[in-house]
């Protein structure tokens, strides 16, 4: 086939008439492709976990075999260490009220409301950052080093665990921002709602992760 | 036609393909630097993805030439007594390029070469005009471009994953975080595949008429997808084990042993999923008509894939991971879909009214196949003593679980007394009740031995016997002794298998299946991808080297892994240097096979030689069924000139189907 050089600039071939209908536009792609993300994101955290919970386990059979034969053993957490609750609870607490203020932001959006939608991303991200600060906060307060005495291999695993949920945190919160910008750009929020649907996917899935972390390494310690 | 002329007859019927796709693809190259770096286009980044990955594997399969010569020295020693190498200045050089070799294999070559192959070919089969993120296609390209550059020059500068003594080198922190982003690049363009395959099909094509080979990439990507991350999940812990004041054992100890899983059954063969789907992709072609049961073909595929995840196989962790139900089940049954889907080919063929057209891709196909089901094999045999264990304690449970708690190991840890034999503690002569020896009555008087083993206990009564969980007394049935002895034989045979180079056998088999695959598809799909056909002969001679040579490299291997030669052996012990001479050998034919496959690719494609496609049907020279047969060769911008309507997995064999390319004389 022959016919004449097209330019990128030359839009004059777009002029047609009874052209049939391009491309369908992708309406299902972002969230189709964000449940991937988020899926590969959870087998991440799952393997973790599933190491997390496989060392444990060897470390306290081997103290516990220790303590059968009347040796001194050890905490899976160093006693040097400081593991306090309080501030995991209020962490899973804020990211629990974050569904609520995440799935407010879907609503607004799919009603074209804007203001709404945007004033409940800004809330958003103040969890988000206020989870950051927590989480900083409770590193220095753990006083866990990578060099205990011992054989305990927790420090390691809590802090492989916990600043990868802090990076799930960091892109929870450019998705955020990407779908306020699509707000911002566009004429009607509804033609967007996708975005911040996809927004909300990752985030409660990161809120789930958070949950067994509370559970894991807090709580059952 | 050039990516930049249009049909003038057609801009007033059609929009212009340009024109309908987003602005990412508009861009017109100016060179083919300009083209490479800053494209969008699926096409382009596809054909990036297998320059790329055919680059790399020049280099993994030189790193593995190395190794295997590395390996025919007898381990002579020098006067201190230390090991003299041949190639390598260390032990620790030769294990840094044992892991490198592995590595490179399977994340530079292998994989990559089948995400190429899928990033160009997989919207053209859906009859979409890209893939789904084409800005992420070309960052997961470009991150593992460089990334793997990276990881091949930390290997050059002492890193590695090696064992360290001490506090870990910066050069193996860059492999770690290297090694990591080649993975996050591969799930990538994972992920834009998954999501092309789920968003970009054309109207009427569903999930269950999708042509097989993007199938099976949907398959293979799916699994790479779910079992990939956790590998990331191990290197994250090593880096920041690493990164501390003083490693505590994951990144500094053995580094390579905590990413084995991904090399060793059942996860290798995920890398090979797509060999069943050019099967069944091609020998429908062969015999021009549709492919019988292609349900079953699906399944097949699907079965293959959900078989051959191994995120958990993982013996770092849980050494017994190679022994769970999960696991031997799994090994056996992958043999099992590969079956199905020969069932398919075979009814496929013998319907047809015509000889199949035995071609080069069909060929390259078919010896991809075989190397599969040569690798499926060896794993069939690596876990026969697993397998046999739980069968001899579901047919005489009560033997096998008396021998294994009382007898033996347990008995020695609980007292820290000498063992004693089964037979030596239990008169088990007659069939009936099992009874203690004079030497068993002694030595299990001690209650705790038997609360250890929690579901027996000994009755030291008139009647004195061992008792179950009911307090029945355990029958001896001495007509399951055949089973016994055929375990304990194979035991004591086997017992080293798991873990010997009969797993480097098996690996390379399974990666030549997935080469040869994508070597099958870059000469079956070459016109669509480099715009003309490649030279016959050199791929199916290509073919025949690399399947010759993955056998006989692998077959010696296999032999010295029957002789507990340990999968990272150094070099060969007395009597293996002939085989291990045969084993280097073969990785020279796998060599020369990539060369040959090189010199096609330079000689038709970048120097213009070889079979155009002006001699032939220039659309579909093959006879193909499916969409991408339907456009030009090489596909314009945007591939089509508009979207389609299909009813079936082989449109083009469809009476209905509506050609909107009839009028220019697609064979279609």
């Amino acid at each position: 086939m022959s016919g004449t050089t097209f330019s990128p600039t030359d839009l004059s071939h777009q002029v047609v008439t009874d052209a049939p209908a391009a491309f369908e536009p992708r309406k299902r792609t972002l969230q189709i492709g964000t449940a991937i993300f988020t899926g590969l994101w959870t087998m991440y955290f799952g393997g973790l976990f599933a190491t997390y919970i496989s060392t444990r386990n060897s470390f306290n059979a081997e103290q516990a075999e220790l303590a059968s034969q009347g040796e001194s053993a050890l905490s899976w957490i160093p006693d040097s260490a400081q593991v306090e609750l309080t501030a995991p609870t209020i962490m899973t607490w804020t990211l629990l009220m974050s569904i609520v203020t995440m799935q407010w932001a879907v609503y607004s959006f799919k009603r074209s409301d804007r203001r709404h939608g945007l004033i409940a991303l800004a809330v958003q991200a103040m969890f988000g950052a206020a989870v950051i600060n927590q989480v900083v906060f409770q590193w220095k307060q753990l006083g866990l080093i990578i060099d205990e005495v011992g054989g305990s291999t927790a420090a390691t695993l809590i802090y492989t665990i916990t600043a990868s949920h802090v990076g799930m945190i960091v892109v929870c919160l450019a998705m955020l921002a990407f779908a306020a910008f699509r707000a911002l750009a566009s004429s009607d929020t509804k033609d967007h709602v996708d975005v911040a649907a996809s927004a909300a996917t990752f985030w409660y899935a990161m809120v789930g992760v958070y949950f067994i972390i509370w559970i894991l390494i807090f709580i059952t310690k | 036609m050039t990516l930049t002329e249009i049909d003038p007859a057609e801009t007033a019927l059609v929009p212009a393909p340009e024109a309908m796709a987003p602005a990412v693809y508009q861009r017109v190259p100016k060179n083919i630097f300009a083209d490479g770096v800053s494209s969008g286009d699926h096409k382009v980044i596809g054909r990036l993805w297998i320059l790329g990955s055919l680059l790399f594997g020049l280099f993994a399969v030189l790193a593995d030439i190395l190794v295997r010569f590395e390996r025919t020295g007898t381990g002579s020693r020098n006067s201190d007594g230390d090991r003299v190498f041949q190639v390598f200045s260390s032990l620790n050089a030769y294990d840094q390029w044992f892991s490198l070799q592995r590595v490179s294999l399977v994340f530079l070559f292998v994989v990559p070469l089948l995400i190429g192959i899928a990033m160009t070919m997989v919207p053209l089969q859906l009859g979409a005009p890209s893939v789904a993120f084409p800005r992420a296609a070309a960052a997961a390209l470009w991150t593992w471009a460089v990334s793997g550059v990276i990881l091949v020059v930390s290997w050059a500068i002492d890193g590695g994953f090696v064992e360290r003594e001490g506090a870990v080198s910066q050069a193996t922190q860059l492999s770690m975080v290297a090694f990591g982003a080649v993975v996050l690049a591969i799930l990538a363009a994972s992920m834009v595949i998954v999501t092309t395959i789920f968003t970009e099909r054309s109207k009427g094509m569903s999930l269950y008429n999708v042509p097989l080979f993007t199938w099976s990439m949907l398959v293979a990507c799916s699994i790479w997808l779910l079992s990939l991350p956790v590998l990331v999940a191990n290197l994250m812990v090593m880096w920041v084990d690493a990164r501390g004041p003083a490693a505590q054992g994951f990144g500094n100890s053995d580094l390579y042993g905590q990413i084995a899983w991904v090399f060793d059954q059942p996860q290798v063969f995920a890398f090979a999923i797509p060999v069943l789907g050019m099967i069944g992709e091609l020998i429908p072609v062969a015999v021009r008509r549709r492919l019988k049961q292609y349900d079953l073909a699906m399944i097949a595929i699907g079965a293959f894939g959900a078989f051959s995840f191994g995120a958990y196989a993982q013996t770092f962790f849980n050494p017994g991971a190679n022994s769970t139900w999960l696991y031997v089940l799994g090994s056996i049954a992958l043999l099992l879909p590969v079956l199905l889907m020969l069932g398919t080919v075979g009814l496929t063929v013998k319907a047809a009214a015509q000889r199949p057209t035995i071609t080069t891709h069909l060929g390259l196909a078919l010896m991809g196949l075989v190397a599969l089901l040569a690798a499926g094999a060896v794993a069939l045999v690596r876990v026969l003593d697993s397998l046999l264990t739980p069968i001899l304690r579901a047919t005489n449970w009560t033997v096998g679980f008396a021998r294994e708690t009382i007898g033996g190991t347990e008995f020695v840890r609980q007292n820290e007394v000498e063992s004693y034999s089964f037979d030596e503690l239990f008169d088990g002569s007659e069939d009936g009740i099992l009874t203690l020896s004079d030497k068993g009555a002694d030595v299990l008087g001690d209650a705790r031995i038997l609360d250890m083993a929690g579901e027996l206990s000994y009755s030291q009564g008139a009647n004195p016997a061992l008792l179950d969980a009911n307090n029945n007394p355990v029958v001896f049935d001495r007509s399951w002794d055949w089973l016994r002895r055929l375990h304990d034989w194979i035991g004591t045979t086997f017992n080293e298998v798991a873990d010997s180079s009969v797993s480097g056998a098996m690996l390379q088999l399974t990666l030549v299946a997935g080469l040869l695959a994508g070597i099958s598809g870059i000469f079956y799909w070459a016109p669509k991808i480099w715009g003309r056909k490649l030279p016959a002969s050199l791929g199916l001679l290509a073919g025949l080297s690399i399947l010759g040579g993955a056998l006989v490299s692998a077959l010696p291997d296999a032999i010295t892994g029957f002789m507990n030669t340990p999968a990272r052996r150094k070099g060969a012990s007395s009597g293996q240097e002939a085989l291990n001479w045969i084993s280097f050998a073969g990785a020279l034919g796998i060599l020369g096979g990539l060369g040959l496959v090189a010199l096609a690719l330079l000689g038709s494609v970048f120097m213009g030689k070889g079979e155009h496609d002006v001699d032939d049907d220039s659309r579909n020279p093959w006879g193909g069924h499916t969409l991408e047969w339907l456009t030009e060769s090489p596909p314009p911008v945007g591939n089509f000139d508009g979207p389609l309507v299909v009813t079936s997995e082989a449109p083009l064999l469809d009476d209905d189907f509506e050609n909107p390319y009839a009028k220019e004389g697609a064979s279609a």
